[in-house]
């Protein structure tokens, strides 16, 4: 039974990311995502300092803020500091990860946290820690990234429209009226509250290989938006349970496992996508120049 | 030289715009007649751009104002359409030919609704103008440039709208798309559109265009073709710089002075 | 709280225990600030980030693949596996449509995810060997070792050298690359110099502070850099300085607090330095240029207030005529208080006389309220003749402008304009 709930959280994780992803993918924010990933840190042990239970959601709200705040100090560092963006990112997230580190230092003894988990997460632990609903348990980690997915999934098909024209078109879509701000933000805060939400499954890095491979697997694979999003979300799930299984196998960590199966996933299409892959864009270039 | 006209569709009223602290446009003062192809020349980094821009409202103004139709932008951005240059946008994007003429249909009252068959009608009504209606369901990312630039156009067209600002259309596109623009930009004007083209080519002004602005920082001439299109005015405009104008407009960036009084 | 004199005994490296990996420590900085710089100037500073993840399955496969803890092999299989990452962000980003940014995210992921797997599979294997192969992670200064120190300040002696050697090559590839190529500089072999330089300092950096906290050392000394100087030899320095000064302090809350790791505190130090370098950096920062804003308006008030009085000795053909405070506000509407302000402050410079409630010319004073009054009429013709101006649309440009233009430019406008007599508005010129 447990199996099933490693692999169900697994595949949530990987869902709420893979959607979110593509849409950092296509408004090149991969490293933004990146960069939210690990400044949620810090908001996460002060939320566990102050919630001293786990299951304290407005908490996590909060440390959520951290994800959207870090956004805010790189584009302040960037437009009135004039830092160059790259720089301004690698500043930022790093010394708000610096942070959460000595926080978790500090209260070592308080904060059900350690720096493995941090890197990495335990998803192994995740069924541990139930609610009790219709006379069920099921692990509060399920309960909570269910309820994300399901509204990652609204915010994508009620926004789809805004999404897609401030994505592809962001000036068209300013001089249309549409407040690109506010679809950018909105953005922003659901890519850092799935963050700290999966958190303890997977870690902060491995979010991003969630965020950014199934999206670019799709990306090499179609050129329609809704199929990419698609894909996409099957890809994580796929991954998921492969990676699971892979982990098993050699007794490693489940999400590093579910990173290198990403790997091996996004090897194979890079070499052997139609239209997008190397082999068939070498082909083309043979074939023209007959 | 500057004509000025009653009831214009567009006028800039003492515009001043900085870009990184630097002024890029100065003082521009002009009214447009509604029902003409205006044409908007002038050297590389004369502030063309700048001046969409600042119309669409995308850029704030250091002074002055806009006009479109005698009201503020804000209460009829429906009658105006923007077609920015084709370079700003990334052409790898997932999408349909359909897919972005579509959101020319797009108001604020239709965000979070499905397009309409009657959005769906006008939209492929636009692709049959500019001739693409056999690409519909072609991937944007496998469209020469001439037919990018016709999609935009599709997309514009899309939105109905009085006053169409375009970012150099005709730039790397081919003759015959080029042709084909014009042709549908007169007839657009033949029903009463006004439509002001940023400009790169010389050449064709006198055929294509019945107004000129002429842009170097600062206006230097805004009139009828026949009237403004001389050597001297197009010396002025390509002369070359105003060097006191430039040398103050590094210094306003240098000390990051204001270049209107706030007391 | 902190005993001062165990921080200059520290800092003056007294205790033999910690002394060799405080300057490791130092040594290691300072390097990665230094290839930093260069990473920083191309653009790379994200590059650095996803290297140092991957170095990770590098690490685990060379003791997978050998069986033994060797701190050389081990590297070597860092940085083999750190430059193979490097390839393949290239690799993706020139032969498919998946931008570098998203490139150098899932490289950094997956190699990553990649290494942790076989780190813990490695760990849960039981293998007595494998402890301290986490130390790559997370960066155990505390834990460096004597061996280990050396190492660091071998590497950390050489890649400064290296940079010393080839430093023109460099910075002419900095600035303009296209110039350096046509130059005959071996452009390629010198990008793939700095790549394995940097792969270098990041493999050897990371014990010290870790995978995440990597990029920092690497960028975050250039960026503070950046804010104090335009001279490439100069940031260098400054970069190294800040590095070595932070890792001497990270290592010192260390040292003082057992519970506090190393890593995280090098980085605050690191980020602060940055924060007052944007804040307060003499070539960009913030508060240089709120300063340059505060000066501005100063120098408007008072030429302003300088202006008026001339008008109002135009008006009544006398300069020397003392005026009230109303009698100004009624010529020229300014804010009570800076007002009072700039009347004070133009007394003291000598410009304006005070008798009793009033205040009157001095003949300097004079002087330059003719010339800002020259320069504004000189400036609103400029206006109406050059840039076509309508004559009622010149007066607020002239207003703002009159107080930049400098003894130069305002030769030129005369020169220009043929030593006009009148303004647009018929009102005459007045010369020295």
């Amino acid at each position: 039974m447990d199996t099933f709930w490693i692999i169900l959280t697994g595949i949530l994780v990987a869902a709420c990311c893979s959607l979110l992803g593509c849409f950092l993918l296509l408004r090149k924010m991969a490293m933004v995502g990146d960069a939210i990933s690990h400044a949620v840190l810090p908001g996460i042990v002060i939320a566990y300092l102050l919630a001293q239970n786990r299951d304290s959601l407005p908490m996590l709200m909060g440390a959520g803020v951290f994800g959207v705040l870090v956004t805010v100090l790189i584009e302040t560092l960037h437009k009135q500091g004039k830092m160059q963006i790259d720089a301004a990112i690698g500043v930022s997230f790093t010394w708000l990860f610096a942070i959460g580190v000595i926080l978790i230092s500090l209260y070592a003894g308080q904060v059900d946290l350690d720096q493995d988990c941090v890197l990495y997460g335990e998803i192994a632990y995740v069924p541990l820690d139930t609610w009790n609903i219709a006379n069920r348990e099921i692990p509060r980690t399920v309960g909570i990234l269910s309820i994300l997915l399901l509204g990652i999934i609204a915010f994508i098909v009620l926004g789809y429209k805004a999404l897609f024209v401030t994505t592809f078109d962001e000036v068209f879509a300013a001089s249309m009226g549409i407040s690109t701000a506010f679809w950018h933000y909105a953005l922003m805060s659901a890519v850092s509250f799935t963050t700290v939400m999966s958190f303890e499954a997977v870690g902060a890095i491995l979010v991003v290989a969630f965020l950014v491979g199934p999206p670019s697997i799709a990306y090499l694979l179609t050129d329609n938006l809704r199929w990419m999003l698609v894909l996409s979300l099957l890809l994580g799930i796929l991954t998921a349970i492969t990676g699971y299984y892979l982990a098993v196998w050699i007794n490693g960590s489940i999400a590093g496992g579910m990173a290198a199966a990403l790997g091996v996933e996004f090897g194979l299409v890079f070499l052997w996508a139609p239209k997008y892959g190397l082999f068939f864009q070498k082909k083309k270039k043979i074939q023209n120049m007959f | 030289m500057i004509q000025q006209v009653e009831n214009p569709a567009l006028e800039l009223h003492n515009v001043t715009v900085t870009y990184s602290q630097k002024p890029v446009l100065w003082n521009i003062d002009y009214t447009l007649p509604a029902g003409k192809l205006v044409g908007v020349i002038g050297p590389n980094g004369s502030g063309k751009t700048t001046m969409i821009k600042s119309i669409m409202g995308l850029i704030a103004l250091n002074s002055g104002y806009v006009k479109i139709f005698n009201k503020n932008l804000s209460e009829l951005r429906h009658r105006v359409s923007y077609v920015p240059q084709r370079g700003s946008v990334d052409w790898d994007f997932p999408a349909s030919v359909l897919d972005i003429v579509l959101m020319g249909r797009l108001k604020t009252h239709n965000l979070f609704k499905r397009f309409s068959k009657e959005d769906k009608e006008i939209a492929l009504e636009c692709l049959k103008k500019v001739k693409m209606d056999h690409f519909i369901k072609r991937q944007i990312s496998e469209l020469s440039g001439g037919q990018q630039q016709r999609v935009f156009l599709a997309r514009s067209l899309a939105q109905e709208a009085d006053l169409y600002l375009m970012d150099e259309p005709f730039a790397g596109v081919d003759a015959a798309t080029e042709n084909a623009i014009i042709e549908l930009l007169k007839e657009m004007r033949t029903q009463g559109k006004t439509i002001l083209v940023v400009h790169h080519d010389l050449q064709t002004v006198r055929e294509y265009f019945d107004w000129l602005l002429m842009l170097n920082t600062r206006l230097v001439a805004s009139g009828t073709t026949e009237q403004v299109f001389t050597p001297n005015f197009l010396y002025e405009t390509y002369g070359g710089k105003l060097s006191i104008l430039a040398q103050v407009g590094e210094l306003v960036k240098e000390k990051s002075h204001p270049l209107r009084e706030k007391f | 709280m902190i005993d001062v004199q165990d921080l200059i005994d520290f800092f003056l490296l007294r205790d033999p225990n910690v002394r060799w990996v405080v300057l490791g420590i130092m040594l290691m900085s300072a390097a990665s600030a230094v290839v930093g710089v260069f990473a920083y100037l191309r653009k790379r500073a994200l590059v650095g980030d996803a290297v140092s993840h991957a170095i990770l399955p590098g690490v685990c496969v060379a003791f997978l693949v050998t069986g033994i803890k060797n701190p050389w092999i081990l590297l070597g299989g860092a940085f083999l596996s750190g430059y193979f990452s490097l390839w393949c962000i290239n690799l993706i980003s020139k032969h498919s449509r998946i931008k570098p940014d998203t490139a150098i995210a899932l490289i950094l992921s997956v190699f990553y995810g990649v290494g942790i797997l076989l780190l813990t599979s490695i760990q849960n294997s039981g293998n007595a060997n494998q402890s301290g192969l986490d130390k790559f992670l997370f960066g155990k200064a505390a834990a460096l070792v004597y061996d280990d120190v050396l190492v660091f300040s071998f590497f950390g002696v050489l890649l400064i050298l290296v940079v010393m050697l080839l430093f023109i090559p460099f910075k002419v590839m900095a600035f303009d690359r296209d110039f350096a190529q046509s130059s005959g500089l071996p452009v390629n072999a010198l990008d793939t110099v700095l790549s394995v330089m940097t792969v270098l300092a990041i493999t050897i950096g990371i014990q010290t502070v870790g995978v995440v906290l990597m990029a920092a050392l690497l960028i975050t000394p250039a960026a503070s850099a950046r804010y104090w100087t335009h001279n490439l030899r100069i940031m260098v320095i400054l970069a190294a300085a800040i590095g070595a000064f932070s890792g001497i302090l990270g290592a010192f809350v260390s040292y003082e607090w057992a519970k506090m790791p190393t890593g995280p505190w090098v980085v605050t130090f690191l980020s602060l330095i940055a924060v007052v370098s944007v804040l307060f950096g003499t070539h960009k920062g913030v508060w240089a240029k709120l300063r340059q804003l505060h000066r501005n308006r100063l120098k408007m008030l008072e030429e302003n207030i300088l202006k008026c009085f001339y008008h109002l000795g135009e008006q009544d053909h006398s300069f020397t005529i003392a005026r009230s405070l109303e009698e100004i506000q009624e010529k020229r509407l300014f804010e009570l208080r800076q007002l009072k302000k700039g009347l004070k402050r133009l007394t003291r410079k000598k410009l304006l006389l005070l008798h009793a409630d009033k205040y009157a010319l001095t003949d300097q004073g004079m002087e330059e309220g003719k010339r800002v009054t020259r320069i504004h009429r000189l400036w609103e013709l400029y206006l109406t003749k050059h840039l076509h101006l309508a004559s009622d649309h010149v007066h607020e440009d002239a207003e703002a402008i009159e107080h930049i233009i400098t003894p130069e430019i305002e030769r030129e406008l005369e020169v220009h304009l043929n030593f006009p007599r009148t303004d647009p508005h018929q009102t005459p010129i007045p010369y020295k």
